[in-house]
This record gives structure tokens, sequence and C-alpha cells, in this order.
């Protein structure tokens, strides 16, 4: 039985008298055993194993026990401490069950308090497996609503975790469409970080934000004396990404000319600076980004066919926000968490009703929208709770953006072109019950259990409320059940039309 | 304003004397807690079947060795509260001194040495004078420099210096009410940020 305990015990403390024998005594019981004779010690074997228990002498050198009790707080490590004092107060005591210590025995050790440790330890390392069991399932849950720093737990951000998993180790090219502010930034960091680049640099430039001689000029660097005003050289972003990741965001706003420099390089993997004669070789991953409509682009010939062939490796669709309803509410709630500790202030949610507006609302600025939403709602509340006057106000007062007509493909079911009309309307009149009743000419209770229903994911809000709905419902080669083709928004699918969760490795 | 009370021999040595006791007695309490802790250990080996005496000796030893260190430490103890006898053996007072704090310096891994290079006499200053300066002496240097030196020269003359070598400061090792103490019973005492000097009277 004893040997089955099996748990580690960490004992610090600088009186090798006590050390010694308490280490005996309780090897004796089963449990494997380290000693150390300081505070600081403690913390360096703490953060490098997992203890079950720690029993620390209130008294220590470097750092004494309620100062370890602190840090173990602070570094939130895992583990419970039980401290043991020569000197013991009812002041020292309470201070050290205020640090989270798991109990305090009193000095002498005799028989008895022996006997009472002895019977302090199997509690202790039970509540210590019982958080550790809730820390494993937090971090599993954790693990199925995030991804590095992507938040989203519906099967279309699932299906975009599964393709940055599969193609972050690979050098493939990468281009991420989606409309502006759904988190492409966020998806190519994500590539970066799982990749085996992840230890270099990670270089973002925004082909929209800058002129056409500035950007060719960041993107590729100059020699010295390149151009009037160069007074020295200067290295480009290939250069400075070498060995890591360059994103290249807005990448179809991108002067023609510069296209064909861009895929030179792309091809080559060299660069030559502004003013250079010689060809430096450089080693990265390109990952591009866009939100406009590649065909459309490619049509204009805004976009060069060969460019998007040799950048376009592997597509990756990031849905926009009004297409993961599941998602919106574990964002808006991370947001508020985030941004009430950041303002100092405690509220603890949101009214239902503001959480159905939320829920409701289209977000055409997508999850950047949301965040500066839910920002400016925790700094206005002045209540325990956000209420709809503190988040939906300034949306509605730009109501031009809330398409008053309702867009429902020839294919939709009639429960979800319902559901459609009830969730915009609901959006339009800035999620006001009555108004909206009486807009849609039903009464105030019934639209109430249809707003219900519709956050619960039933009677077809998974589908007529979302344009792209049908693409979750897609496998991983963008077909719906069935066998129906993916549903390109605005323009007729061509061969090359991007599908979330496709990937073309070419 | 009140007038800060005058510091005699005897209330300064009764200050410093109670200073040494509490400090010894958190050894004197550590070294019992290890006789408790490992008499533990023997006590439940003992009553385990098959365990072998190897398993069991060390700590009846390091139980002995414990007591052996609460006996001395409290005999050194007793000495220090005991009435003085004029004149005072220089010696034998600072000798008991020495022990106790040996041990309080020991728990911060340092250490107290005591060496004799020549007969030390006894002393006719003021027995509470004398045992009060060379307790502020010894407390005052091992504060500063955690490990000392201290050598009984012949003459009646105490050389209290680091076992480091020197340390940066400029304080004087000794307080001033122990100057002034020293002052009043003969004993002269030169005393600096290094080291401390005293000679008694004969």
């Amino acid at each position: 039985m004893k040997a089955s305990k099996q748990a580690r015990i960490l004992i610090a403390d600088d009186e090798r008298a006590i050390t010694e024998g308490l280490a005996a005594i309780l090897a004796d019981e089963g449990y494997e055993i380290e000693v150390v004779a300081d505070g600081q010690k403690a913390i360096d074997r703490l953060t490098a194993t997992r203890f079950g228990v720690i029993l620390a002498d209130l008294k220590m050198p470097k750092v004494d026990g309620i100062a370890l009790l602190k840090e173990l707080q602070q570094r939130q490590i895992p583990t419970e401490c039980i401290i043991i004092t020569g000197q013991a107060t009812v002041d020292s005591a309470v201070q050290a069950m205020r640090q989270g210590a798991y109990d305090y025995i009193e000095k002498p050790l005799n028989v008895e308090k022996l006997n009472r440790l002895k019977a302090l330890i199997p509690k202790a390392l039970d509540k210590f497996n019982v958080q550790q069991q809730n820390r494993e399932l937090t971090s599993k849950l954790q693990g199925l609503t995030h991804f590095g720093e992507l938040t989203g737990q519906s099967e279309a951000m699932r299906g975009v975790y599964h393709i940055i998993d599969a193609v972050a180790s690979s050098t493939a090219s990468v281009l991420i469409l989606g409309e502006s502010g759904t988190g492409k930034e966020l998806v190519a960091r994500a590539l970066h970080n799982k990749s085996d680049r992840a230890k270099g640099p990670f270089f973002a430039l925004n082909c929209a934000a800058l002129p056409k001689e500035i950007l060719e000029n960041e993107l590729f660097g100059h020699e010295k004396g390149a151009f009037t005003g160069s007074i020295t050289e200067k290295q480009g972003a290939f250069e400075m990404a070498s060995g890591g990741t360059l994103f290249l965001d807005e990448v179809a706003e991108m002067p023609w000319d510069i296209q064909v420099k861009l895929l030179r390089s792309l091809e080559t993997r060299m660069v030559r600076r502004l003013g250079g004669k010689k060809e430096i070789t450089v080693d990265i991953r390109i990952i591009a980004a866009t939100n406009k409509d590649l065909q459309q682009a490619l049509a204009d010939n805004e976009l060069r066919e060969d460019l998007y062939y040799r950048l376009a490796v592997v597509e990756l669709f990031l849905p926009p926000l009004r297409e993961r309803m599941g998602d919106i509410q574990l964002l808006a709630n991370e947001f508020l968490l985030q941004f009430a500790q950041q303002n100092g202030k405690k509220i603890s949610g949101f009214e239902d009703q503001a959480m159905q507006w939320i829920v409701t609302y289209h977000w055409p600025g997508n999850v950047r929208e949301l965040k500066n939403a839910v920002e400016r709602a925790v700094i206005m509340a002045r209540a325990p709770r956000i209420t709809t006057a503190d988040i939906a106000p300034r949306h509605l007062r730009t109501s031009g953006e809330i398409s008053a007509a309702v867009p429902i493909s020839v294919g939709s079911t009639v429960a979800a072109a319902r559901s459609q009309l009830v969730l915009r309307t609901f959006a339009t009149m800035g999620g006001d019950h009555a108004r909206t009743a009486k807009m849609l000419g039903v009464s105030a209770e019934d639209l109430r259990s249809e707003l219900a229903l519709l956050m619960r994911g039933g009677a077809g809000a998974g589908g007529g409320a979302r344009s792209g709905a049908g693409r979750d419902a897609r496998d991983a080669n963008g077909k719906a059940p069935g066998g129906a083709a993916p549903v390109k928004r605005g323009k007729p699918a061509k061969s090359a039309a991007p599908a979330k969760g496709k990937i073309k490795k070419r | 304003m009140t007038e800060r009370p005058e510091v005699t021999p005897t209330s300064l040595w009764l200050e410093l004397s109670q200073e040494i006791a509490n400090r010894v007695g958190h050894e004197i309490k550590n070294a019992l807690n290890g006789v408790a802790v490992n008499l533990e250990v023997v006590r439940s080996r003992a009553q385990r079947e098959g365990v072998a005496l190897a398993a069991i000796v060390p700590y009846a030893l390091s139980a002995s060795t414990q007591f052996e260190e609460v006996s001395r430490l409290t005999d050194a103890l007793l000495a220090l509260a005991r009435p003085v006898h004029r004149p005072l053996d220089v010696a034998a007072a600072i000798e008991c001194q020495t022990q106790l704090l040996g041990a309080v310096a020991a728990r911060a891994n340092g250490a107290v040495r005591l060496e004799r290079t020549g007969d030390v006499a006894t002393t006719s200053a003021d027995g509470d004078a004398a045992r009060a300066v060379m307790a502020a002496a010894l407390l005052g240097a091992l504060d500063r420099f955690g490990s000392i030196r201290c050598v009984l020269e012949a003459g009646g003359v105490v050389r209290i210096t680091s076992e480091a070598g020197p340390r940066k400061g400029s304080r004087s090792l000794l307080s001033a009410p122990a100057l002034r103490v020293a002052k009043q019973a003969g004993i002269r005492v030169e005393s600096t940020s290094q080291h401390i000097i005293l000679s008694f009277p004969a």
C-alpha cells in the first residue's frame, strides 16, 4: 500500500537535524522525498519538477516561508504547501493561510505532531491531485477553444486550426483569405510559431499602407547612394525575415511591377537591393494575406496570376465572424474579461439582451470590431453587467452598415430564411424586443422564445442567418454533404476559387 | 523631552545576555526538534519487522549528537547566567560566550573561532562591565562579519577580527553604551570598522 503513494514531497528547511529525520519518516510512508536548505532552492526545484506537497519552514535563509508562498501564488506553481514553524503565532499562521498554505504545524515535531503531519499529507495530495485534474481538463478545454492567439470553437475555426497544424511544419507559401478584422495576421503568427522557423524572425509588412517606392524599398532594401538621401545601406524585409517568416498583408494591393520583382525573388530565393548589383540569398517562408476578391483581382489584372499561384500553394480561408455565431459569445466574454481587468472594472458579464444583440449583429468589421465594441462598452458601463445601451448605440448610429435587405440564397430552407429575418431585424432594432416584435408582426413573447431557440442554435439558426453557413457543413474538399460544390460569395467560382478548409498543394 | 536612562554595567550585561540567550534558545530548540524527529525514526523503524540495523543506527547516532549539542549549549547558557566572581577569569568568560555565539553563527554558515596565544590573566574590572563589553564586541563583530576570530593574548588582551579578512565599512564595531561602560570600568578599547581590541586591567 505504502509503495503505491509514489507522490513527491519537497522539504524546505535549513535545519539538517530535522530534515534528515523527517525525510526518513516520510520515505517510510512511501513518498519520494527531496530536501532543500532554503526558499530560493525550493522555488527552483518546484519550477523544474512537480511536487504534490512542500513542507516549508517559516524561517529560512534567502526566501522565507511566507515569501515562498507568495512566489508560488504569483508564478502559479501547482503544489500544496504545509508550513512548519518554530515561532507559531496567530499572525504568522493567519498570514500563511491567507497566502494559500494548505495547513501549518508547530515545532517541536514530537510524535503527536508527526502523526498529524502524516495524516495531513494524503489530504493535501488529494487536493493537489483534484486540482491537477482540473488544470488538465481546463487545458484540454482551452485547446478546444483556443489556438495560439486565435479564439474560436466553431467547426469553421477548428478547420482553420487543422490546416495550420497540417501546414505549419512545411515551407509551403500560404495565402490567407478573409475579410478585414478576421485575424489574418494572428493566423500568420500561429503558422510561424508552430513551424521550425519559430525561433527566427516574423516580419510583417502591409503592402497597401505604403506608396510604391517606399514599399519596394521596404521589401528589398537599398545600397548606400541608391537614391538621393540614401546615406547608408538598408536591409529589406526579405533579408530581415531570413531564417523566419515574411508576412505580406494586403498582397493584392501591391503595384504590378513590384509583383514582378516579388515573384522573381520567390522563385529564386534571392533579392537584389535597390541600387545594388549582387544577389543576396534569403531563406524565408512567405505567408500572404488579402481581403480582396481574388477572382476579381485576377480578372481585372490587379494581381498577376503567376504570383497568385506562387503565393497560394496552400490557401486558408478565415470565415467572417457572422459565420461563426458560436464563437461570438466566447470572444465577447473573453474580451470583457480582458478589458475589465485592464480598466480595473468589476463587470461580471453581459445582460441577456445585450448578449442577444451581440450574437445577432452581423459584425462587418469582424473580430476587431467586436473587440473595440466590448472595450468601449466596458469603459462606458456604469452597472456590473454590460447593457445593450452600452454596446449597441454606436453601431446603430452607423446603421447604414446594417443591410436592410436580408440575403437569402436559392436553396435556403424556409426556417433558415425566417431565422435570418428575425435575427437581422433584431440587430437592426438595436436589440429592442418590442420594436422587433412589432416590425415582424409577432408577439414580444413569441419573439423572445424564437430568439432563445436561435441562440441555442435551433430552428435553422445555423443556416439562413449566415450566408456562408453551408461552409461549416462542408467536408475537407469544400464540398457540402451530398456533393454540392463550395459556394463562393459574389463571383462565380473558378477552378482556383478558395474554399474554407481546402488545402491545395501545388 | 524624556531623558535616556543611564546605562549601567549591570543593565548592559542583562540586555546583552538576554540577546545571546534568545539567539541560542532557537538553536537549542532546533536541536531538540532534531532529537525528537530522529528518535521517532528509530522508534517507528524498530517496530517494523525486517528493518536492518543499518537503517536505524544513523538516526540513533544523529539523535545522540544533537542531544550532546543541546547539553553543551545548556551548560554554556547556565554559565552565562551564573553570578560573577571577582576577579573575573577573562578566558572562561569569553569561552562561554564564543561557544554560544558559535552555534548561532553556524546557522548562517558562519563560525566563531577562539585562539589563545598566551596565558590570559584575570581582571580586576567590574565583572558585569567586563562581560558586557566582551558580549557587545562579539555580537557587533559577528553581526558584521558572520565569521569571527577571537584571539586571547597575554596581559588580558582580546583581539576580535573578521575571519574572512577586511570588509568595507566605517562604523565602529562597538556600540556607544558599551564604549562608555568600558571606559568607566577601565577597559581599554580600540574599536574600528575592522577589529576590536579589548585590554582588561589586571
